[in-house]
């Protein structure tokens, strides 16, 4: 019940809605006698009771702004009549408002009226005191019994709630406790205040503990290169393929895919636990090819993930149930959300040497060195290609190197394979090391993603696999790794796979798709080429030479913090501070003032 | 060898039976009254739009995902006039489904808030236990909630068992059409659990799987979670598109959480993207981006609408159908629960040995628990379902 307008005369009471109380009644016959009124304060506390004032007479004052006077009315207050009341000194608030004649009978009419506010009539006396009261009756030789344990209860009522006084009554308590608050139930009690608590207390008990987490670096970097006004400003802190426009690029073999299927016959119905079964086939076989001994012995198990983060995702909580030891071994550097998702799952992680910053290339020495002192039984991280983010890749001979001593080892190898086909343009080409591997006898665990070799990233799509013994080992695998999904997200999204599964099934779509991905790859090889050129030709005295070695989406420059910030500051580039561009932001238009500006922070 | 997952298992043998009178009543997947799955047509409408769209690609959506999507899935939860949406005080991530978005929302009260002992109903979900598990929530209780007895809502008993949670608990509570038993607690009984939640400080999460697919009508589905965010409590909401949209595989679901204090957002979001960046860094698009064109549009909408209301009351024929011939045989026992039970399933009341004669004799499939999938059921077969029910009755010893 509250007024849609709200008169505004000067007052700045902001909590009303209504008008003063001689302003109505002055425009009523007989001063509104035998008339209803409500403040509107009341209906907002107790929307279900009704409260008002019957008038049965005035004096009003007859002042300039009709602000004072008496009046005597029949307070009916939350449905129930609290008798005749003067009232004097409530009147200045413009928060009355009349009820009209033909709302009456709704208005007054109150199903659940206030109940009486019961309170008890005694008190359980404190422990002290009861203790010394009975220790007393004890010695003196009389009994006790436990209503002498409480003593009568007088009560004070506050001036705010002596109209209320004749409603508060006192009775024998029902139940009995150790103290007046656990004897009494705050049924009614709450509601003088109000009928419900309009809000809850600030700074609940639920959020206060919960802080802030640490900045996204690379989002800082997309977010302060959006804020930015030059028109050449560069984003080399994107992880996503772009065209030589800069521009997203759907892949065409993808485009034809979707069209292909929408104009079948597909349904949404539940794919499955572990994903749809020919993606998987298929997605394994690209890895792997058909010939591997572990498709054709069939001792793989392959589930359908949730894009490369996915899989990862998978195998660490695979790994913390079955590996031997809780601990896995990644590259100094690896890809940003590697440790979290591992330590997420509480397993330990640790890092051997990988990237040498003297040379911008693979440090043999050092990672041998390191994966040889690794514990037996541990777990290792290997990008298979194009490492994020270094760019920086093993040699075969070097790979040949890292399994023989994975097997002194006896290590469990995990590889992760995000890029096969964008890396170099060869699907095969990039999953040397995988097969390989797997050829030497290493039963691995692998995850794909399709995020950037198809450009499907933001479908998610993904395959997390593990290389057994035996077909036997490999179907309780599967078994197991169906129970740690379902509690997970029960089963995979299906469009990313099904458009996989169409392209690689489909010898047209499988020959349109490699063409598209040795495309990007292109692109990407090119524009590395043609950096390494423009910087020569600025006369830059730096060997570049890493940036053509250097393979994927990622290029590790060299370049310091120091020359980071400079770049970012005087150019307008925008990328990590640990001197990583990705190379698909640039483009034939652009690739000129990058040289450029690379020239300018480290001449 | 892991234990295979009971829903998965019976559909799978359900699958393999070669009997020409099989009847699918496992997985919770609604079907036509040909007995085929169903593609909502405004669902293949927005398809269509989507792919025409030459301005939409493949590209990664943010870590909490579509914000379109985020909008209008917190909107169907809470309604529009929602004080809480108008007060800004709601944050909407997107996630894998009912499921993903439980186990998101389990994983920041496990971790985050450290809260390690969570009830859910007894009977509940299957999967409830194993998420909140997995979770790291180390205290895993249920509350009394079906009276086989009477086969209704054990009311006294849900309370009693609230009334003795510890404070900070989290109370998972379906918010409309209870997976398994179908039965949901009046107006009057939410109050009262409402009451019991608020007093004893104890924590809300919502999995609401069904909204407007129960009742055909999405504000009814959800008056008891708008009921509680009146009430001004905090809580969590899992929505799942999965049945409502028809878009089982598409993994489209959200989670909505509903604060009093504003200021707590931007802690929870960041706290949240770390959660979901090492599980699966960002939602998949293509299931949101048709549920957002569709909630979107009002066209569309309405055609929903339709939609829900189309399978919403083709379960309840077939609720009435399954009541009438079993009343019609004189089956012993009483089948009002049937037509009282709501959404897909109905905890018919038949034991283990009853169900597992059902899948032998008369290759009838459904749970061991006597949950038996309602849209398995049309007129071409709720007649011999019923026939082989009143058999199993009559000849098996429960």
């Amino acid at each position: 019940m509250s007024a849609r307008l709200i008169r505004f005369i000067g007052n700045h009471d902001v909590n009303a809605e209504g008008k003063y109380i001689w302003e109505i009644l002055a425009q009523l016959r007989n001063f509104g006698v035998g008339r209803l009124v409500t403040k509107s304060e009341w209906g907002r506390k107790w929307p279900d009771q009704a409260s008002y004032l019957r008038i049965q007479r005035v004096a009003p004052s007859m002042d300039r702004w009709l602000f004072n006077g008496r009046l005597w009315g029949e307070w009916i207050y939350r449905g129930r009549n609290l008798g005749i009341y003067e009232f004097a000194h409530d009147l200045n608030r413009s928060d009355w408002q009349l009820i009209h004649r033909h709302d009456e009978s709704t208005f007054t009419n109150c199903t659940q009226p206030m109940k009486d506010i019961k309170m008890a009539d005694s008190f359980p006396l404190p422990p002290l005191q009861l203790h010394m009261c009975k220790k007393a009756t004890v010695s003196r030789g009389k009994e006790w019994t436990s209503d002498q344990g409480r003593a009568p209860l007088s009560l004070s009522v506050d001036p705010e709630f002596s109209h209320i006084k004749s409603l508060i009554k006192q009775e024998k308590p029902t139940g009995h406790a150790d103290t007046i608050y656990d004897e009494q139930s705050t049924s009614g009690k709450m509601a003088l205040a109000r009928s419900v608590m309009q809000t809850a207390v600030r700074g609940t008990a639920w959020w206060s503990h919960v802080e802030m987490g640490p900045p996204d670096a690379i989002l800082g970097v997309t977010e302060a290169f959006k804020r930015d006004t030059n028109p050449k400003k560069m984003n080399l802190g994107v992880g996503a393929y772009r065209d030589d426009q800069g521009k997203p690029f759907v892949l065409p073999s993808v485009r034809t895919a979707e069209e292909q299927l929408l104009a079948g016959k597909i349904d949404h119905e539940y794919a499955g636990i572990a994903g749809l079964a020919d993606f998987c086939n298929h997605s394994i076989k690209l890895a792997l090819t058909d010939k591997s001994s572990a498709l054709t012995e069939k001792r793989t198990a392959t589930v359908q993930s949730i894009s490369g983060t996915g899989a990862l995702r998978i195998g660490s909580e695979f790994l913390t149930k079955y590996a031997k030891t809780k601990v896995i071994y990644q590259p100094t550097p690896t890809w940003g959300n590697h440790v979290p998702i591992f330590k997420f799952v509480g397993m330990d992680v640790k890092s051997y040497r990988y990237y040498d910053k003297s040379t911008c290339g693979f440090d043999e020495k050092g990672a041998l060195a390191d994966i040889a002192a690794i514990p037996k039984g541990s777990v290792i991280l290997l990008h298979a290609c194009a490492h994020n983010p270094t760019g920086v890749d093993p040699t075969r001979d070097q790979w040949k190197k890292i399994s023989e001593v994975c097997k002194q080892r006896e290590l469990f190898v995990f590889f992760d394979m995000a890029y096969q086909g964008f890396a170099s343009g060869n699907v095969d080409g990039d999953a040397f090391a995988v097969r390989y591997f797997i050829d030497q006898g290493h039963n691995i665990i692998l995850s794909q993603s399709f995020a950037k070799n198809m450009g499907l990233y933001g479908q998610r799509v993904g395959a997390f696999s593990v290389v057994c013994e035996s077909k036997d080992e490999a179907d309780r695998v599967m078994s197991q790794l169906k129970i740690l999904i379902r509690p997970m997200y029960s089963n995979p999204p299906i469009h990313g796979a099904r458009i996989v599964s169409k392209i690689l099934a489909d010898p047209a779509l499988h020959k349109q798709w490699l063409a598209d991905v040795k495309g990007m790859a292109d692109r990407i090889i090119s524009m590395r080429a043609q950096l390494r050129d423009l910087l020569k030709k600025e006369g830059s005295q730096r060997d570049w030479k890493h940036i053509t070695d250097q393979i994927g989406m990622f290029c590790f420059t060299g370049i310091s913090p120091d020359q980071v910030e400079r770049l970012t500051k005087d150019h307008s580039i925008y990328l990590t501070k640990d001197g990583r561009i990705s190379v698909a932001g640039i483009s034939s238009n652009n690739v000129g003032y990058l040289a450029h500006a690379l020239h300018q922070v480290t001449k | 060898m892991g234990a295979p997952i009971e829903v998965y298992q019976m559909n799978d043998l359900y699958n393999q039976s070669k009997d020409g009178n099989k009847v699918n009543l496992t997985v919770g997947a609604y079907r036509t009254e040909e007995g085929k799955p169903w593609v909502l047509p405004v669902v293949k409408e927005a398809e269509k739009i989507l792919i025409d769209d030459e301005s939409l690609n493949h590209e990664y959506l943010p870590v909490l995902g579509l914000d379109a999507f985020s909008k209008v899935a917190t909107k169907l939860a809470l309604g529009e006039e929602s004080s809480a949406i108008k007060e800004e005080r709601v944050i909407g991530v997107q996630c894998l489904s009912g499921t993903g978005s439980l186990r998101m929302g389990a994983e920041f009260l496990a971790r985050i808030l450290k809260l390690k002992t969570a009830y859910y109903s007894d009977p509940t979900w299957g999967n409830h236990d194993m998420v909140f598990t997995n979770a790291g929530f180390t205290s895993c209780h249920s509350y009394r909630f079906w009276d086989s007895v009477n086969k209704r809502v054990d009311i006294e008993g849900f309370l009693e068992d609230l009334e003795s949670a510890p404070s900070k608990s989290v109370i998972i509570l379906h918010g409309c059409a209870h997976n398994p038993t179908g039965m949901d607690p009046t107006k009057e009984q939410w109050k009262q659990i409402c009451e019991v939640v608020k007093r004893k400080n104890l924590f809300p999460f919502f999995d609401m799987a069904y909204q407007g697919f129960a009742s055909g009508d999405p504000a009814a589905d959800g008056w008891a979670v708008r009921y509680f965010i009146e009430q001004g409590l905090e809580m969590f909401i899992a929505q799942s598109f999965a049945k409502n949209f028809g878009l089982y595989n598409e993994r489209v679901g959200h989670l909505t959480i509903v604060l009093n204090d504003p200021s707590a957002i931007p802690s929870f979001k960041s706290q949240m993207q770390l959660i979901i960046r090492a599980n699966w860094s960002n939602p998949p698009a293509h299931g949101a981006r048709i549920v957002a064109k569709v909630l979107g549009d009002r066209e569309l909408y309405q055609q929903w609408l339709q939609a829900i209301q189309t399978m919403s009351s083709r379960i309840r024929e077939m609720r009435a159908a399954l009541k009438a011939n079993l009343e019609k045989l004189g089956t012993p026992g009483t089948w009002d629960h049937i037509t009282q039970q709501i959404g897909m399933f109905s905890y018919t009341g038949l034991t283990r040995d009853q169900v597992l004669y059902l899948v032998d004799k008369y290759h009838i499939f459904m749970l061991t628990d006597g949950r038996a999938n309602i849209c398995g059921l049309n007129t071409k077969n709720v007649e011999y379902v019923s026939k082989a029910i009143d058999d199993a009755i009559r000849n098996v010893k429960s």
